[in-house]
């Protein structure tokens, strides 16, 4: 599995789409890749926003154990070709992953334990990352809580991104008009060059998500309106 | 929705929610004694202290996603991770929302993420704080990320990459990689040695002892000194601000100092050649030999260093220094 394949089925796996070989072909990749991890997280974390739902919280012991047998497989699964996971959707109903299963019925015990009010909660909870698979439910998560009517803090965090983009827009246009001065006097081929350019960094600002990827397209418009304004561009510098 | 949701709630574990603040251990060295801040402010604080042992593989990197406040990495001796916790809230509710969340991977690397709890009444962003102190191992690689809050990383042989928005950000005895990013927050760095590549958008950057491959450093609207350089390719830029690069050069390397607006004063030492090119309206020049056209020559040898100066509007200094 790479990248291209995480970003197609990054929104099913979410949703406990995916069946059991492909969620953990994913998030094998999620555990070796820290763009799509990256990718993974701001998804689950804005469902999060919107879900408030209260966390299990079961004992450290229990998922470290769980944590490492699915990590392990997750790993060995993220290496595997295309042929083997396509040939693995075909037989998920007749052999689930036994990682899975393990860890369905170590959740199904702890369930059990604490239904009895066996556990306290502990200082530290070790989860493990999303793992939804409909070949192992474990336990129905508890209906969504009361949408709070204010956000607040989270609704401040979200109106400062727009800030953030807002400052970085400015920096481009004021960058983009002193390299357009300079492109005055640029060659024609090299104007059009500048201009393909700039609408490519342009176009994968728009594209990029907001927040931490979306920084990172502006800091490459400006970088590269920068080294424009500066005059570098001429100085034998393809566009 | 409801499976997405719960995936997402479960992905986060927590230290310190409501049940867990009474067991963990208040230690006398809080993280307000290492990192002083900011003078006490009314409400409640916690100081809490954890420490992680790795299960099997030694902690290979640190992801540390902060927008409460301050986030400090140090390197240590040990295996494990240390978190050092500082909260502060209006009132005792309110403190037991704010959580730090630790997701430890098998391949050795831990994410830690700090958030509030949206379950409970409104709570205004300036009134939370979270500032952690992480003691990480030396060899771990870094990947730290602030709001407005300071990023400092020190002693670190990994590298880093950093990110604030208007928070500093401070690099200190770092060896490695070093990627640090900011909107409106100033960046230092002070014993570095490895690649630097500092962007920034209104802000200061200063860069004191910093060797490597590649320095690569542009601020928009802010200066950039630099002094005791030596790294092999330098690239320096600002829009607006003024730029002073006091270093080292070596036989073969290439070095770009460039503003639209501001100034350039570049003071090199150099065992070998170097060939000085400049374009700016005003060109102030010590010693060599002029080539015309802008272009100075310096010394003799093979493989002469390569300098580019440039202002649009500024003026370019240049001058060979015998100091050691």
């Amino acid at each position: 599995m790479n990248c291209r394949d995480v970003e197609r089925r990054l929104s099913a796996y979410l949703d406990g789409e995916l069946d059991g070989a492909a969620a953990s072909a994913l998030r094998g990749h999620l555990r070796i890749c820290a763009d799509c991890r990256r990718a993974a997280d701001e998804q689950a974390a804005l469902v999060d926003q919107l879900a408030r739902l209260d966390p299990p919280e079961p004992p450290a012991p229990l998922w470290n154990g769980i944590l490492e047998r699915l990590g392990e497989a997750e790993v060995a699964d993220a290496h595997r070709s295309r042929w083997w996971l396509a040939w693995h959707q075909l037989r998920r109903h007749a052999l689930p992953s036994l990682a899975v299963a393990a860890a369905a019925v170590t959740l199904a015990i702890w369930v059990w334990k604490r239904g009895e009010g066996a556990e306290p909660t502990p200082a530290i909870a070790i989860a493990p990352a999303p793992a939804p698979t409909p070949s192992a439910p474990p336990s129905e998560p508890p209906p969504p809580a009361t949408v709070p009517v204010d956000r607040d803090v989270l609704a401040e965090l979200a109106d400062d991104n727009r800030a953030l983009d807002d400052a970085y827009r400015a920096a481009a246009d004021d960058l983009l008009a002193s390299a357009t001065e300079e492109r005055a006097a640029w060659r024609p081929a090299l104007a059009r060059a500048f201009d393909i350019r700039v609408a490519a960094l342009r176009a994968a600002v728009d594209q990029a998500a907001p927040g931490e990827r979306r920084e990172r397209a502006w800091q490459g418009l400006i970088a590269y309106l920068q080294r424009a304004a500066t005059g570098e561009l001429v100085a034998g510098v393809t566009p | 929705m409801i499976a997405r949701a719960a995936a997402a709630v479960a992905a986060i574990a927590v230290i310190g929610g409501p049940a867990a603040a009474d067991d963990l251990r208040r230690e006398a060295k809080s993280v307000r004694e290492l990192a002083p801040v900011e003078p006490a402010r009314a409400g409640v604080y916690e100081d809490d202290r954890v420490d992680i042992a790795p299960a099997k593989k030694p902690i290979a990197a640190v992801a540390i996603d902060n927008p409460y406040g301050d986030l400090r990495i140090e390197g240590h001796d040990g295996p494990g991770l240390v978190i050092l916790s500082s909260k502060r809230a209006p009132n005792d509710e309110t403190l037991d929302r704010l959580r730090v969340s630790l997701i430890p991977d098998p391949d050795g690397s831990v994410r830690i993420v700090t958030a509030i709890d949206p379950e409970g009444p409104p709570v205004a962003r300036a009134d939370v704080h979270i500032d952690l102190v992480i003691r990480a191992p030396h060899g771990a690689r870094v990947d730290g990320r602030v709001r407005d809050g300071r990023l400092e990383l020190v002693n670190m042989d990994a590298g880093a990459e950093l990110d604030t928005a208007r928070g500093t950000i401070r690099v200190e005895n770092v060896s490695g990689p070093v990627f640090a990013r900011s909107l409106a927050g100033d960046q230092r760095f002070a014993e570095v040695f490895g690649t630097v590549d500092a962007q920034a958008v209104a802000a200061d950057l200063t860069l004191d002892t910093v060797r490597g491959d590649r320095l690569i450093a542009s601020t928009h609207d802010g200066r950039i000194d630099g002094r005791r350089l030596r790294s092999r390719r330098v690239e320096l830029r600002t829009t607006r601000g003024d730029i002073t690069y006091d270093g080292e050069v070596q036989a073969g390397s290439a070095i770009t100092v460039a503003s639209v607006r501001g100034s350039v004063d570049v003071r090199l030492r150099a065992p070998g050649a170097i060939r000085v090119r400049t374009f700016a309206p005003t060109v102030a020049v010590r010693g060599g030999h002029a080539l015309g056209g802008g272009v100075f020559a310096f010394g003799g040898g093979p493989r002469p260093a390569e300098v580019q100066l440039r202002s649009r509007f500024g003026t370019v200094s240049f001058a060979v220094s015998d100091a050691p």
